[in-house]
């Protein structure tokens, strides 16, 4: 019973900021719109959830989502692995400099950072003057597919990087070693020792990149084009533009539904290696 | 030639200090060369040296006719059994022992494997992880997938000093009968010196990034060539003296004492305790002085006498009757006596 005194306040707050916010979001999703202040009136509708499922406004803007999240997050990966393990492997006093560097840039507001990103893309900049110089053709960079995935992996670098840091910093340097030792060159001890002992850093930095990925609405207004409709965007103009607050809240209870999966999956496929230990995915999965 | 490795003038420094310092060491074929010495006498670095992990400065690791020094760790046929095993935690035992075996066909990897589970007895083991086994058993494996690749020499940094005592003894006289049944040559690195005796073929004893002194245990033990050996591979005591022409050694306040001869000048008598006897019977030699104490360690007891210029030695007394009647009285004038052969002489 006094267990249960104790634990109010978590309860308490748990239930005020999470609990409630989300059984609000999914009434509004099951109700429908009206024409009043606010827009939408209480019932049981699951007409949202059906044109989301349906019409391929939503579905491609869902899939897109997932895509760009997803290629994103193989690109942070592709980037983070050698970072994390260059200065996992640095000698000690490189260390913290080194990681305090990759931490450096969220030092400076996301708007300024993105907005030096627009100065560095535009047509007018040096890197399309650049780039157009050696193509030999007019080349376009702001408001691309690329300009997206640019700016994407660019701001969540950091969430692959100090996972990937915190699991091949823990490694025990001897067992590189004991590989070299039987024999095995650089690039076999990668695949076969570094990178599979790291694999929950893996799992954890990928799950960091890409939830937040899947719902990022900033990154494509800004730099991607018209063409790049992603779930947050949508969901944008559902809310604002259309004030169609039901189906906006439809398309988040989707896509929270679709974020849920995810761990879950990377929970399950890593629970069936026994040396892997969950501690680094209930940890992240506790702050998310 | 029956030198399997020739080290030549290895020098190795950590930063500013000298690890190995101008260095040389000769390993013949087929036997248990063991490295003794205290923590930072560079016999880590020495083993890490001759397995790629420690770039030397200067010098030459010259490994059956071919110089090594300069080849990456996955480039020399040389395999470790590191102090911590550092078996990898997520292969099955089959798997750490397979992983030195790259570029064998599958049938004969295999058989490999079979074959050192077999001669480490874990064959029942072989699917399970090394967490799952206990340290004895992670020794073996790691022993197991150190000779897999038939290694031309094997390198053991400290590999009994996980185990309990009763499984060390055990484990001890499995490596050396499973070394000479295989006929590979093993450097072992060690801080004990009872398993350095028991187990080697030869001792190097290290002191400050150099060679102390190299030879059979027995040659070692009986017969060190400085205070330093004398004093790290068992217990001794040290009476300053002068040899006479008549091989004689004068003890300054005690007397003078038979030995088995030298030239002559001032030297360092060394007495191990076990070789002297408290009263007449131990020998021609003989000093008196006053009992100081008597500690009981089981199978001996190890008495302190006072000698007429202050000075203490050491006398073991083996129990072979038990303690009965053993036990002397405390402050009672006793003779300390020895034969000449038991006399070490040092230089000073």
């Amino acid at each position: 019973m006094s267990r249960f005194f104790v634990l109010a306040p978590v309860w308490g707050w748990l239930a005020l900021l999470l609990a409630v916010p989300l059984a609000i979001v999914l009434a509004i999703a099951l109700g429908e719109t009206a024409d009043r202040v606010p827009p939408f009136a209480l019932g049981f509708s699951l007409e949202s959830f059906r044109t989301i499922l349906t019409d391929p406004l939503y579905r491609d803007a869902l899939f897109m989502s997932l895509r760009v999240a997803g290629l994103s997050t193989a690109g942070c990966l592709l980037l983070g692995y050698p970072m994390a393990l260059g200065i996992a492997r640095a000698p000690e006093r490189w260390r913290d400099p080194l990681l305090l560097a990759a931490m450096l840039p969220f030092w400076t507001g996301f708007p300024m950072r993105i907005n030096a990103w627009i100065g560095l893309l535009a047509d007018d900049g040096w890197m399309v003057a650049a780039l157009s110089w050696l193509t030999g053709s007019p080349v376009r960079l702001l408001y691309t597919d690329a300009a997206l995935y640019l700016g994407v992996v660019y701001t969540y670098l950091p969430f692959m990087v100090l996972p990937l840091f915190a699991s091949l910093s823990r490694l025990d340097p001897a067992l590189d070693d004991a590989a070299a030792d039987l024999g095995a060159p650089p690039w076999v001890r990668l695949l076969r020792v570094t990178l599979p002992l790291s694999a929950p850093g893996i799992a954890a930095g990928c799950v960091l990149v890409f939830i937040p990925a899947v719902g990022e609405y900033a990154i494509p207004e800004l730099l991607g084009g018209p063409g790049a409709q992603l779930a947050g965007r949508v969901l944008w103009s559902e809310f604002f533009a259309n004030r169609d607050w039901p189906m906006a809240s439809a398309l988040a209870v989707t896509l929270l539904v679709l974020l849920l999966v995810v761990p879950a999956l990377a929970r399950h496929m890593l629970a069936a290696r026994k040396y892997c230990n969950n501690d680094t995915l209930n940890r992240f999965q506790q702050r998310g | 030639m029956s030198e399997l490795l020739c080290i030549e003038g290895l020098t190795v420094r950590h930063g500013a200090t000298v690890a190995l310092d101008a260095f040389s060491l000769a390993v013949r074929r087929d036997e248990l060369f063991v490295l003794l010495g205290a923590s930072g006498s560079g016999k880590t670095t020495l083993l890490r040296a001759i397995a790629g992990f420690a770039l030397p400065a200067s010098g030459r690791i010259v490994l059956n006719g071919q110089d090594i020094a300069a080849l990456p760790p996955h480039r020399r046929p040389v395999n470790t059994v590191f102090q911590s095993y550092a078996l990898f935690p997520h292969m099955t035992v089959a798997a750490n022992i397979a992983f030195g075996l790259r570029g064998m066909d599958r049938a004969a990897v295999s058989a490999r494997v079979r074959e050192m589970l077999a001669l480490v007895r874990l064959e029942s083991l072989a699917d399970r992880r090394p967490h799952q086994l206990s340290g004895g058993q992670q020794q073996r494996v790691a022993l197991a997938r150190g000779l897999a690749p038939r290694p031309a020499l094997l390198l053991l940094d400290e590999p009994l000093s996980a185990l309990d005592r009763a499984l060390r003894t055990e484990t001890r006289d499995e490596l050396v009968r499973l070394r000479r049944h295989l006929g590979t040559s093993f450097i072992l690195v060690t801080h004990d010196q009872q398993e350095a005796l028991t187990m080697a073929d030869r001792i190097g004893v290290m002191r400050d990034g150099s060679m102390a002194q190299v030879g059979t245990p027995a040659e070692v033990y009986e017969g060190p060539n400085s205070r330093f050996v004398a004093e790290f591979l068992g217990s001794a005591n040290i009476l300053p003296g002068a040899l006479r022409a008549d091989g004689s050694v004068d003890l300054p306040g005690l007397g003078t004492v038979a030995t088995n001869g030298g030239i002559a000048r001032p030297v360092l008598l060394a007495l191990r305790p076990e070789r002297l006897r408290l009263g007449d019977t131990g020998g021609v030699n003989r000093l008196t002085g006053v009992l100081a104490a008597s500690v009981y360690a089981g199978e001996t007891l190890i008495h302190t006498v006072r000698l007429a210029d202050g000075s203490d030695i050491r006398v073991t007394q083996s129990l072979h009757d038990g303690l009965s009647g053993a036990l002397p009285t405390p402050d009672a004038a006793v003779t300390v006596s020895w034969s000449p052969d038991a006399c070490i002489l040092l230089p000073p």
